[in-house]
């Protein structure tokens, strides 16, 4: 998987996603043009990763899409692991806080 | 009707700020061109975090509050093409983001049952309620930018809802935030 927009992209290898840029896209239906092709992958995968080291800002709606898709990993018992890092605001604030919609979703923020 | 709010609105004179900046917008053109909210909460962050130390950090943080708040005045109001307004003071104390905008009274209506709501809740809790909501068919969550302010930014959150001449509202809407939260201490 290979896509990107405006400020951001997605490289994808089997079990990962690792996407990159500035997330602030106008509405939760406009992030399907990012999650819709990584929720395809997760259903394939027995474990799927998503790395969001390299994204600098993410808005409300982007934490609202990835809100749906954790909730999707939670009723599919699919197993997600979302990656962030310290140095990044609102990774270190919002990501973390996602681990909080079920167990099944390891937030690992280093 | 009266004026009603929610939370506490800061009212200071602008003439003791250390720094002010206020750009009006007309929000049809953020719409056409959504990247021009963001351009707005960059410049306006980047230009405010040299007052802080950890600038970088003080300049994601304000980027991302600015932010939400300038798409939530694009997206409710009524009128594209009435003027919203944002505004960033810093007085030494605490740093102050305002946006107004005009609104109709649906909006209006939404808006004073999610602040009554949102005035003294969990944010948390009420984050995860609303996240839960959306994924009911046919069911939406606006606010969820103002709670992830709250809740993650610890921000202090004011509203105001102001009637105007032909059913419509002026709405405020502040986020007040001191130098550790700006500098995500």
């Amino acid at each position: 998987m290979k896509l990107s927009g405006e400020g951001y992209s997605v490289d994808g290898t089997p079990g990962v996603a690792v996407v990159r840029g500035v997330l602030r896209l106008e509405s939760v239906a406009a992030y399907e043009a990012i999650f819709t092709p990584i929720r395809q992958e997760m259903g394939a995968a027995g474990a799927y990763t998503i790395d969001f080291s390299g994204v600098t800002l993410m808005n409300s709606s982007g934490i609202r899409a990835l809100a749906n898709l954790v909730l999707e990993a939670k009723t599919h018992d699919w197993t997600l692991v979302l990656k962030g890092t310290l140095a990044v605001p609102w990774q270190r604030k919002s990501l973390a806080s996602l681990g909080a919609l079920t167990p099944k979703v390891k937030v690992e923020i280093h | 009707m009266s004026d009603t709010t929610y939370g506490t609105l800061l009212d200071r004179p602008r003439d003791e700020a250390l720094g002010a900046f206020e750009i009006r917008f007309v929000p049809l053109d953020f719409v056409v061109h959504w990247r021009r909210c963001g351009l707005t909460a960059d410049y306006l962050g980047a230009a405010m975090a040299y007052a802080f130390e950890r600038r970088e950090a003080a300049a994601a943080v304000l980027s991302t509050v600015i932010n939400e708040l300038v798409e939530n005045a694009v997206k409710f109001s009524d009128d594209k093409r009435t003027e919203a307004r944002v505004s960033v003071v810093h007085d030494g104390d605490v740093l102050c983001v305002e946006a107004v905008n005009l609104t109709d009274a649906k909006r209006a209506g939404e808006l004073h049952a999610f602040a009554r709501e949102f005035e003294h809740a969990d944010p948390e809790a009420m984050f995860l309620e609303r996240v839960a909501r959306t994924t009911r068919p046919g069911e939406s969550a606006s606010g969820i930018g103002l709670l992830v302010l709250k809740k993650d930014y610890d921000a202090t959150i004011g509203i105001r809802v102001r009637p105007v001449e032909g059913g419509r509202s002026e709405v405020t809407v502040q986020a007040v935030l001191t130098s550790e939260q700006v500098e995500a201490r």
